[in-house]
This record gives C-alpha cells, sequence and structure tokens, in this order.
C-alpha cells in the first residue's frame, strides 16, 4: 500500500511538473535569434552638458541669456551608414523620427552588411516629393505619419523639418520668461550631416552615443540672440535667413561621443 | 514508510493540480468562446469608417471593429443604466446634436452635481492618444470607467453595473453576439470603446476645402479668415496690424487639431495668471506643464458652445476676443508659439474678426449630427 502510495505521489509530482513547464512555454514569446549585425543609434538631447529636460530652472546659457527647451523633435532622411570607400548603406526606409520630449530617440538597425565603416550621414528634411505629398499614407507608427509627430504644416506647406521651442529670459530672478520657437520647414531648409563614426559592423550590436548640445544650435558661426529674433517658421525672408543661420550653426550640434 | 506527512504531500499535491488544471480549462474556454453561443460578429471594413483623406487610424488590436460591437458599444452610450440611479447616460452629456458636446459649462450628474469641467466633444477619437481636457487617459476603454465611477458624473460602483448588465435580457444577448460571453465590465467598456472608434466627423465644408484646393468652396470672408487663421503673426511695421494668428499650430490639418503633445497638443492658452487648475501638468506632476490643456478640435466648433476646459466663454466671438485682445501673457507657463512674439496682443480688426469667426463656422459637420448610425438606438 505504501509503496503504491509512493508511486502515485511521485508520478503526480512527475506529470504536475511536466504539465507546469509546456503551460509555461506556451505563455513564453518566441525569443528573436536573429539580432545581429546591427547599431543602435542613441540620440542623447543635451543642454550645457545636462539632460535637456531634467531642470525646472533655464539652465541654457548664451550670450547673457538664459534658456530652456520645451520641445526639440527633428525629422531626417535618407539615414545611413557611409563605407570607407564612400558608398552609403541606408538604415531601414532612412527616414526617422527623432524627438526628445517624446523620448522618442533609441533606434535599433539589424542586418546591416558586415563591415567597416566611418560615418553617418542623414539630412535633415525631405526630398521635396515626399514633402509635399500626402501625409496620410504612412502608417501610424511611420516617422512621416503626420499625426504621430505633429511635424506637418497641414495644408500643402508639408513637413516641419525641426521644431526647437523654449522659453528664455535675462535673467532667472528678476525677468519675465518669453518663448522661442524656431521651426525649420520648407525645401529650402534641408541640411545635409555627416558625423564620424569609426564602426566594424559583426555578429554584435554595439551603441552608438549621439550627443545633441542644443545650446550649439544658437552658438557658432552665428551667434543668435532671442532678445533680438525669438521666432522663425521659416516664411518670410527674415526668417528664411535666420533658419539658414540656425541650421548652419546646427552642424556643431551632433557629435558622436561613445560606442558602447 | 509513508506517513501522515506523505499523505498530506499527495492531498496537497494532487489539490494543486486539480486548481490549476481548472484554471488552465477556464483560460482554454475563454479563448474560444462558447460554442453554443450565437458568437459570429462582423467584422467592419475599417474603408467604410475612416475615410481617406484622414488616413487609417492606429486602432486597437485587441478590438476588431465589428457590427455587433458597434451595436452594443452605442446601446450602452444611451442607456441610463450605467449610472447609480438609472439617469445619467453618456450621452445626457455628449450630445450628437451638439457634436457630442453639452451646451452648459459645467454638466450635471446623477445627483445634480457638477461636473469639475466642460463636457468635451467626442469625434475622431480614433486619431487621439490622449483623452480628456488633461490627457490623463491614453485609450478609450479605461476613459470609459471614469465617468462612469465619478461621484458627480455617473457615481456608479462596478460591481452593482455588472449585476445590472446582467440582469438585462438584451445585454446578455448582445454581449454573447459581440464578445461570445455574458455580460461583463471587460467587454462594455471595448463595447464603448469600438461606438467611439466609429465616431468620425469629416462632411464639413472645411473638410471639402482642405488643403485648400477648392476655393470657390469659401465666399470671401472665410477665405480671408482661412488666411488669418493660417498666418503667422507678422505685425506690419507701420499698420502693427498682424495678417496672421497662427491658430493652425495648436488646431491644424484636416482634424483641426495637433496630435503631439509636444507640439502644441496640450498647451496654456493664456486664460489666468492665477491657476486654479493644474490641467496636464497635474497629470504627469511638471511644475513647468502646470495650466496646460489639450487642445481640441475647431471641428463642429460652431456646435460646442460653452469653450475652454471650464466653459468660460460662451460664444465664439469671446473667445477671439480672448487670443485677439485679452491675452494673459503673464499666465505661467503660456505656450512659446504665443509668448514668442514679444507679448504683443493681435488686435485683430473688427473685419479680422468676422473672417475668422466666418472661417471657423465652416468646420460644422451636419452629417456627423444627424447620422442615424450614432443616434440614439432606444429612440422610437
Amino acid at each position: 500500500m505504501v509503496k503504491v502510495l509512493k508511486s502515485v505521489l511521485f508520478f503526480s509530482a512527475i506529470a504536475m511538473c511536466a504539465f507546469l513547464v509546456s503551460c509555461e512555454t506556451e505563455k513564453t514569446p518566441p525569443t528573436n535569434t536573429t539580432q545581429s549585425n546591427g547599431v543602435v543609434l542613441n540620440f542623447v538631447g543635451l543642454i550645457n552638458g545636462d539632460d535637456i529636460f531634467s531642470s525646472t530652472k533655464m539652465s541654457g546659457k548664451f550670450g547673457g541669456e538664459l534658456f530652456s527647451v520645451t520641445n526639440w523633435s527633428i525629422l531626417v532622411s535618407h539615414l545611413a551608414l557611409v563605407k570607407e570607400n564612400g558608398d552609403t548603406v541606408q538604415l531601414g526606409d532612412g527616414y526617422q523620427w527623432v524627438s526628445f520630449k517624446d523620448a522618442r530617440t533609441s533606434f535599433k538597425y539589424l542586418n546591416i552588411p558586415e563591415g567597416n565603416y566611418k560615418g553617418i550621414s542623414f539630412m535633415l528634411g525631405l526630398d521635396s516629393a515626399i514633402n509635399h505629398g500626402d501625409p496620410n499614407k504612412w502608417p501610424a507608427n511611420h516617422p512621416l505619419n503626420a499625426f504621430t509627430t505633429g511635424l506637418h504644416w497641414g495644408w500643402s506647406g508639408g513637413y516641419i523639418f525641426q521644431a526647437l521651442d523654449g522659453n528664455y529670459t535675462k535673467d532667472s530672478v528678476t525677468s519675465t520668461s518669453n518663448g522661442f520657437s524656431f521651426h525649420a520647414a520648407t525645401d529650402l531648409m534641408k541640411t545635409n550631416f555627416n558625423l564620424p563614426f569609426n564602426y566594424t559592423v559583426d555578429k554584435s550590436v554595439k551603441t552608438a552615443i549621439i550627443e545633441c548640445a542644443v545650446e550649439k544650435m544658437f552658438d557658432s558661426p552665428n551667434p543668435i540672440l532671442f532678445k533680438n529674433t525669438s521666432v522663425s517658421h521659416s516664411e518670410s525672408p527674415a526668417e528664411i535667413i535666420l533658419m539658414k543661420a540656425i541650421l548652419e550653426n546646427a552642424q556643431n550640434v551632433y557629435k558622436i561621443t561613445k560606442v558602447q | 514508510m509513508m506517513g501522515r506527512g506523505g499523505f498530506k504531500i499527495l492531498f496537497a499535491t494532487l489539490t494543486v493540480g486539480a486548481i490549476f488544471l481548472a484554471s488552465c480549462r477556464k483560460e482554454d474556454e475563454n479563448a474560444k468562446h462558447n460554442p453554443t453561443s450565437t458568437y459570429v460578429p462582423t467584422n467592419i471594413d475599417l474603408a467604410t469608417i475612416f475615410p481617406a483623406e484622414l488616413g487609417m487610424p492606429s486602432l486597437p488590436s485587441d478590438n476588431p471593429l465589428t457590427i455587433e460591437g458597434v451595436y452594443l458599444g452605442r446601446m450602452l452610450f444611451y442607456d441610463p443604466i450605467l449610472s447609480y440611479d438609472s439617469s445619467i447616460s453618456c450621452a445626457s452629456c455628449h450630445k450628437q446634436e451638439f457634436a457630442f458636446s453639452d451646451p452648459v459649462a459645467l454638466s450635471r450628474g446623477a445627483f445634480g452635481l457638477k461636473a469639475k469641467r466642460n463636457a468635451p466633444s467626442l469625434f475622431n477619437l480614433a486619431y487621439s492618444k490622449h483623452f480628456f481636457w488633461d490627457g490623463r487617459v491614453t485609450n478609450l476603454r479605461d476613459l470609459v470607467f471614469e465617468p462612469i465611477q465619478a461621484h458627480n458624473e455617473m457615481a456608479m460602483t462596478l460591481p452593482k453595473l455588472e449585476g445590472k448588465l446582467k440582469n438585462v435580457t438584451r445585454y446578455i444577448d448582445y454581449f454573447n453576439k459581440a464578445f461570445g460571453h455574458a455580460p461583463n465590465l471587460v467587454d462594455m467598456s471595448k463595447a464603448i470603446e469600438q461606438f467611439m472608434l466609429t465616431i468620425v466627423s469629416d462632411g464639413s465644408r472645411f473638410n471639402k476645402f482642405f488643403p485648400g484646393d477648392s476655393i470657390q468652396l469659401f465666399n470671401m470672408s472665410e477665405l480671408r479668415g482661412a488666411q488669418i487663421f493660417n498666418g503667422l503673426v507678422n505685425f506690419d511695421p507701420v499698420t502693427k496690424v498682424t495678417s496672421g494668428a497662427d491658430c493652425f499650430h495648436c488646431h491644424g490639418g484636416e482634424l483641426v487639431q495637433q496630435q503631439n503633445f509636444n507640439m502644441g497638443g496640450v498647451a496654456n492658452n493664456g486664460l489666468d495668471v492665477v491657476l486654479t487648475d493644474l490641467g496636464y501638468g497635474g497629470i504627469i506632476n511638471d511644475p513647468k506643464k502646470y495650466g496646460t490643456f489639450k487642445a481640441p478640435s475647431l471641428l463642429n466648433i460652431a456646435l460646442t458652445a460653452p469653450y475652454m476646459h471650464d466653459g468660460r466663454f460662451n460664444t465664439l466671438d469671446e473667445v477671439i476676443e480672448h487670443y485677439s485682445d485679452k491675452m494673459n501673457f503673464n499666465s505661467p507657463n503660456i505656450h512659446s508659439l504665443i509668448s514668442s512674439h514679444g507679448g504683443i496682443q493681435l488686435n485683430l480688426s473688427a473685419e479680422q474678426k468676422a473672417n475668422l469667426k466666418a472661417y471657423l463656422m465652416t468646420m460644422t459637420d451636419n452629417k456627423l449630427i444627424t447620422n442615424p448610425a450614432f443616434g440614439n438606438p432606444f429612440k422610437k
């Protein structure tokens, strides 16, 4: 009798364990085993070396003015790795929407041809046909979906390539703050960027840290003082000149500082 | 030798096993639905709901729109049994004839108590990601439970509601048809979500005019209003008159609404110097966002008075006057798009204001307010 009971207990326990394992297996999603030959681009928004939105105070300083950023969002196309011979390998479909406030800053690309690369290239903005095409044809989560990004003028004006908004003041104690709003748009504002990036694509996936120093947008070679000009939507001649100056400064904004 | 301890182990093992088997079986049954039920829902062709001009929204993948689900949701939306004393339905404060808004500043709930904020209009919700004036809810099925349980709205308790639903013959039938289950709160919220997702507004003259190719649809006043609405603030150095009011940044596109909260979708529009309602900032606990609220769609704006989150403005004229002449530039966290022009009032002329209003009046969608598919299914 005791032997029988021992056997029942033993087989019950075995059966239960087997059942538990099979149930668990059904609920576990399949593991992705094909994540190789890749790179992660991680855009890090900074203001004078600090996290761009970390402070409740105005932490940016330039030209005697203090400023804070409330939104920084960019739309890029032709995003690619640059081979040592100058050829490019497009990442994904080449489009990406980077929005620091939306925490949309990290992008993984896989199945890139193995080899050595010397840079990352992208264009701020879109080719004209895409810029003035139907913004509603893109799937809901695509970088060019107008509802998702909010980066579209509506009408036939096309996309906003870069939205940079915030507040500024002469000093944080005595002055009231005013807003600034710099929106780069229209085909005139397309701007190419090439970032040096020595990277070898192999079976691993490493992360490139791209530091984005927003204060440099207003620094050199074209110093921008908000008290003189705090708004540009790339429309009037004066706004176009201002935005061109800002985008020229933008060449100093992006820098790959680490690969990990 | 196997003593009492061994029997206890055996008993416990078999008991746990039995419970586990039972729970697994229950999940399976739920997954397959009741095979003897009449659960054969009919999927809706989404192209018949969402027009190409607006594009296909991102819909919840676990709640496909079905004829049965939408109809059940519509019944629930119009049924006052969702409130504690069966006196208030969703439609009591979201009336179809007012683009699913309420023509009072603060709606009254089940016991005559006033709501905290103005009842927002309900349409094109499939294209939104944040709901309520403070954007605190990110999907419609969660939204459903808030007014139902709010003491000053429907004042209902969930156990009581489920009990009520289970005792109504039509709901036993319709829940089964829509979801293959007896009435329950999860499917209730999914049904109402389905119905609300189908409420699309794109039938206004504005929608036919957009993106501006058919100017013959508008008279001169409306066209000039469109220019002011969609023009940037640009003061003439001599006349000091601005050619544009820059309404479009927060109220742009076909939906006349900025969907991205960081691009003007939520904003402080200079109503108050002293904040009495923290709005979105209170939800995300960010002092820099105190006093900000979701920018509503201006479609059907002529139908949705009174205006603002607290219903403070009774007419469109008052709204236009606020933006033109009474902006509080000292309001904490006023949006940078408003304050980036040197803190100068727009001072629109009487003619500019009239044109702007004429343009706004083109945004009324009569199809929305008369479409029987959105109407009260209990109405004889």
